[in-house]
This record gives structure tokens, C-alpha cells and sequence, in this order.
């Protein structure tokens, strides 16, 4: 069975009394280990599709189902318990909590999910190393640079090592060679460690280095293909 | 408890996180917390001032009458054994009582007259239940066989001085009327001075002479400060049959203090939910602003993991971070306030010269009661949480996605 499955999709929004298409599909599977990059231009939907694996956007017909468990139907504590359990995001704009250094920022997860003390603290030291930050854990989000901040989401979402990682652009405001460094630091943690990768992006980058890009125009899918 | 600690630290930090409007915010509820605690300590040294003023002028704690004793002065009720009644108190351990008699009279002098309330006291004894005996401007206090101890504003109407003599009429025992000249000993001045022209003291002994009345007692009046009168007019009751003794507290004796200070408390009630109304509204507006300002924030927080429960949490322990630091804030200030105030007080003589409830003094003192502290604190705690849930269930409502999508 796939990681994430999504049968008979389609999503739609209200705006102003008119309904508007969003996204839709008849069957799109992603499997374990996958470094998928979902492409296509502004308002094709790449967002919506990271949105519903997510389980922060529900479908308004079929299912969505995530390491075995349909997203359709949960509660919003049951839909956070699930993302805190499977998921790890990196959003455009980092969004760390601006409020908590970079070492509590990764660290917030873990507390989350209950983590002994000493069990956090190496798991945070080794997502921080693996980041290349070791040496800013103490500092808070408006003392880093935007690459430095992008680092630190990268760390928070792996830090639990969830089976799957969603990333919204995450190379959106990044300069060049940051994004390049940056999606070279997730490819090798898809190598290392087996975590599922799905971006969406129209960066070259991104989509040089994805072994499978599904590309969206209009909320369709208009070509899958695997490099 | 691990995100519970983990939630409060986040809230303490986004306290900080815009010093200003947290600042301005807890300044405000300080403020109140301030003025509600101020308010009751002043409350608390009036009720206090009034009580002290009832009980020490003249009523005592309570007192013992013959049964069916009314106030009806002309005629003197004898009391039936007085000395059952000394026994009884001491039984209870009371020490501080006064056996009196008292009459009303009319005082000449000079070709004028002025109606009286006279009364005959133990010059050892009342001296332990009200404060009169400290109340001398001129002369002394009465004393065995002395003459008689007359207010300073009824004095200086007459224009005599300790020493002069006045002559006193009144009815004895029999209802006959007696007549008698009597030397002016000392002179009184209370904080009341509808109160020092109509009250005159003198030994028991002399007036019981001059009302014919050897060994009379028309009442006792006891202080206690340190047992609930209502109990100690309960044990009295055991011990004194009602058929023969009546037993009034000072509750009794002057129920409008007791409605006054009702009346205060129930305006202080209102005044307390006015306050608090406001500090609840400060709150819920702060932590809404907080909340819309922080819409993609909360979303995100949301997205990583956190359970609605969390992000209400949250907020609501950044609601408790004001509050605690305005209870801090307001306390520190209004126990400075109360201290210099209990110190010093307020002169209220302009408003209360011919108040009833002040005839000890005209300052009025705060009183500040630890209850009373505590209450304010723990009521400005709850509110700030209360104002706080409505923006929080708010938060903990949002949808990620739409959060997440917010500019």
C-alpha cells in the first residue's frame, strides 16, 4: 500500500457564491522513500495537493489517505495528533515562532509528542547538526538570516523523523545557492533516511534533483512522470 | 505538563513580545485591581470607624435590661439582680461590663434649660467599655461622689466651666420630681456634637440618691472585642431566664449601622463587578488584537502538531501572564497606598462633623485585610483568564489552512 493515497479527489472552494475548482484526480499514489516534486504555474494547485496530504485541508469528495489512515472525517485534534505524528512541514516563509530560539523552535515538536528530556536534546543536537546550525541553537528567528531561519524549519520537520515531509516552496525566498544548498540538505536526508519528500515548486532546482514530478495545470494532473 | 510548561513559556514570552500594548494593558488592570483594593480598605476602616464609634460611645458589645424594658426613660425599669448578671458574664469570662443607670432630666442653668439623657456609671467600670473617660477637654472624669460631667458644646452654650453648678431635674423612682443643684466636674468633647448636647454623666451613686433608687441598675453594657456578640448574647440567654432579663447586642440596638454597612457592602459589590466588567473587556480586546495579529502564526502552530486544546491554552496563559503581572503591579501600589493611609487616613471632618458614625474621629484610616487582598488578587486572576477565553476558543478554532493562507 502506498504512503499516501488519493482516490476520486476533488476540491472546491466558495468565493463569493461561485464555486471554484481547486484540484482534482482519480487516483494518485505516492510511495515510501519518494522525493516528489509537484509542479505548474500559480494557482494550479500545487498548494491544495500539499494541503490535503497535510490534513490542514480536507476534500470536498473522495479520500485522502496518509500512512494508512483517511484524513476525511477527523477531528481537529485527531487531524493535529496526525500531522504531529507523520508530517513535517516547511512553509515559503519559514515561520519558525519567533518568540523561541532556534533550539526550542526544533525542539517544540518533540515536547509535543511527549519526549523524555535527554531524548529531545540529542534528537534536537543531531537535527541542528544535520542542518549545519549547530552553533545558532540559542539564537531567535529575527537573528538569523531568511536561509539560516529556512534551515532551522527543515530541521523542526524532521526532527521527529516523520514518515513524510511536505514543503510549500520552500525555496521561495531563498537566494540561488541558499536553495540549492537547502534542497541538496533534503535530498540527502530522503537518501539517509528514508523520509518521503513532497515539494511544490516551478523551481529548476527542485525539479532537476526530484526523482518523480507531477505536473498541475487548472487543478488536473497533466503529466506524473519519474526521472 | 511538559506542554503545559511548554505553552506558558510561549505566553510569558509573547507578553514581552510587544512590551507596549502589554504594559499599557497591565498598567490599566493594575489600576483597577488598585482602586477596587483602596475602595475596601477604606470600606473596611469606615465599617470599622462605625462600629467603634456604636459600640465605644455608648451601646457596649450588647446589653442587659430587665425584661421588657423599652426605651422609655421617664420611668426607670429596675433590673432584677444585677449581681446574677455580673456572675453570668464572669462565668463567660467577660471582664469588661458597666452596671448603669439612666434617666432623662432637664439641666438648668442662668435661666437656661436644655433637655438630658442622664446617665449614672461605675467610674471604675465604664471606663472598660466605652471610651468617654478619654474624651475629657476640661476637668476630670467622673469619680465616686463627684459632681456631673457635661458635654463642651452644651458648656459653652450655658457658659459655665468645670466647678460652676447646674441643677438637674428629673423623677425618682416614684414618678415624683426631684430637684437637686450639682457641681460641674469635668467637661467631654466626642466627635458628635448633637451628642455632647444631650448626654450628661455622672456617678451611679449620686444619681441613684437623687433619683431615690439606692442600688438600682437599670442596665448593663459589655464589651467584648474578642468574641462574636450574637454567641456571647447566646450563652448569656442560658444563663439569664427571659422572663426576667433582656438581651439586646449593639446589632440590636443599632440596626441602621448594620444596614448602613449592608448598603456599603452591596454598592462595593457592584462597584467590584464594574471594575472587573472593565478589566474582563481590556483583556478580551488585548488578547483579540493578539490573536488576529498573529492568525498565521497560530495557523502554523497549528499545522506542526498542536491540538486546539493547545493553542487555547496558550493564549489563555498569555491572558494569566497580564493578570499576574498586573496583580503584582496593583497590589504592590495599594499596599503602599493602605500603609499610608492606615497611617495618616482621610480627614473627612467637613462631611461627617455631625455624622452619628464618627463620633470617635473624623480620619477616616484604611484597614487593609489580607482577605481582602487575596480576594482581589485571585478575583483579577480569574477575570483576566475569563477575558481571555473568548479570543483563545477563537484561536483554537481556526483552520490551519485558512490561517496559513492569511496575509
Amino acid at each position: 500500500m502506498a504512503l499516501i493515497e488519493m482516490i476520486g479527489v476533488r476540491k472546491t472552494y466558495c468565493t463569493d457564491g461561485r464555486e471554484l475548482h481547486a484540484f482534482s484526480t482519480d487516483r494518485l499514489e505516492i510511495d515510501r522513500g519518494d522525493f516528489v516534486c509537484v509542479a505548474g504555474p500559480s494557482g494550479s494547485g500545487k498548494t491544495t495537493i500539499l494541503n490535503l496530504i497535510g490534513a490542514i485541508d480536507f476534500p470536498t469528495a473522495g479520500s485522502v489517505t496518509v500512512a494508512g489512515r483517511k484524513t476525511g472525517g477527523l477531528s481537529p485534534a485527531d487531524s493535529a495528533k496526525m500531522r504531529r505524528d507523520h508530517i513535517g512541514f516547511i512553509f515559503q516563509s519559514y515561520n519558525l515562532i519567533p518568540v523561541l530560539t532556534a533550539y526550542e523552535n526544533v525542539e517544540y515538536v518533540l515536547l509535543l509528542k511527549g519526549l523524555p528530556a535527554p531524548e529531545r536534546r540529542r534528537r534536537v543536537s543531531e537535527a541542528m547538526a544535520s542542518v549545519g546550525l549547530k552553533d545558532m541553537m540559542q539564537k531567535l528567528p529575527k537573528e538569523m538570516s531568511g536561509g539560516q531561519q529556512q534551515r532551522v524549519a527543515v530541521a523542526r520537520a524532521i526532527v521527529a523523523s516523520p514518515p513524510i515531509v511536505l514543503a510549500d516552496e520552500p525555496t521561495a525566498n531563498l537566494d540561488s545557492v541558499t536553495g540549492r544548498d537547502l534542497v541538496g540538505l533534503l535530498h540527502r536526508l530522503n537518501l539517509e533516511q528514508g523520509t518521503t519528500f513532497v515539494f511544490s515548486s516551478h523551481d529548476p532546482v527542485i525539479i532537476e534533483r526530484a526523482d518523480r514530478i507531477i505536473t498541475l495545470q487548472d487543478g488536473h494532473v497533466v503529466s506524473d512522470r519519474r526521472c | 505538563m511538559k506542554t503545559f510548561l511548554l505553552f506558558s513559556h510561549i505566553a510569558f514570552r509573547n507578553v514581552r513580545r510587544n512590551a507596549r500594548r502589554s504594559l499599557l494593558t497591565i498598567i490599566a488592570i493594575a489600576f483597577g485591581l488598585f482602586c477596587l483594593v483602596i475602595f475596601q480598605a477604606l470600606k473596611v476602616g469606615l465599617h470599622r470607624e462605625m462600629v467603634i464609634s456604636t459600640v465605644q460611645l455608648d451601646a457596649g458589645s450588647l446589653q442587659v435590661h430587665a425584661a421588657g424594658y423599652e426605651v422609655n426613660l421617664a420611668a426607670l425599669k429596675k433590673m432584677p439582680d444585677p449581681e446574677k448578671v455580673i456572675s453570668a458574664l464572669r462565668e463567660q469570662g467577660e471582664t469588661r461590663y458597666s452596671r448603669r443607670v439612666k434617666t432623662s432630666g432637664l439641666i438648668l442653668s442662668g435661666g437656661k434649660s436644655s433637655s438630658m439623657l442622664l446617665s449614672g456609671v461605675d467610674p471604675d467600670e465604664e471606663p472598660e467599655v466605652t471610651f468617654m473617660a478619654e474624651k475629657i477637654i476640661k476637668g476630670s472624669y467622673v469619680s465616686r461622689n463627684s459632681g456631673i460631667l457635661l458635654g463642651e458644646e452644651l458648656a459653652k452654650s450655658f457658659g459655665i466651666q468645670p466647678g460652676d453648678e447646674v441643677t438637674l431635674m428629673s423623677q425618682d423612682m416614684a414618678g415624683l420630681p426631684v430637684t437637686k443643684k450639682f457641681p460641674v466636674t469635668g467637661l467631654y468633647r466626642t466627635e458628635l456634637a448633637a451628642f455632647d448636647r444631650s448626654h450628661a454623666f455622672m456617678p451611679i451613686s449620686l444619681l441613684q440618691e437623687f433619683l431615690h433608687a439606692d442600688g438600682v441598675v437599670t442596665e448593663i453594657a459589655v464589651r467584648s472585642d474578642s468574641r462574636d456578640e450574637m454567641a456571647l448574647a447566646d450563652s448569656l440567654g442560658r444563663s439569664l431566664p427571659a422572663a426576667d432579663y433582656q438581651i439586646r447586642t449593639w446589632k440590636e440596638i443599632a440596626p441602621d449601622v448594620i444596614q448602613l454597612i449592608g448598603l456599603n457592602d452591596a454598592t462595593m459589590q457592584l462597584l467590584i463587578l464594574i471594575v472587573f466588567a472593565i478589566i474582563a473587556m481590556s483583556i478580551t480586546n488585548t488578547m483579540t488584537m493578539v490573536v488576529f495579529e498573529r492568525f498565521r502564526e497560530l495557523g502554523i502552530i497549528s499545522a506542526i502538531g498542536t491540538a486546539p486544546s493547545g493553542i487555547l491554552t496558550m493564549v489563555v496563559m498569555e491572558s494569566f501572564c497580564l493578570g499576574a503581572a498586573a496583580s503584582l503591579l496593583g497590589s504592590a501600589a495599594a499596599v503602599i497606598a493602605c500603609a499610608y493611609l492606615g497611617k495618616y487616613g482621610i480627614d473627612l471632618t467637613t462631611f461627617t462633623s455631625a455624622n452619628q458614625y464618627f463620633a470617635n474621629s473624623h480620619v477616616l484610616k484604611a484597614h487593609l485585610l489580607a482577605k481582602d487582598l487575596i480576594a482581589a488578587n485571585a478575583i483579577t486572576l480569574i477575570t483576566a483568564v475569563i477575558g481571555g477565553i473568548y479570543p483563545a476558543w477563537k484561536a483554537s478554532r481556526l483552520k490551519p489552512v485558512d490561517a496559513i493562507a492569511h496575509t
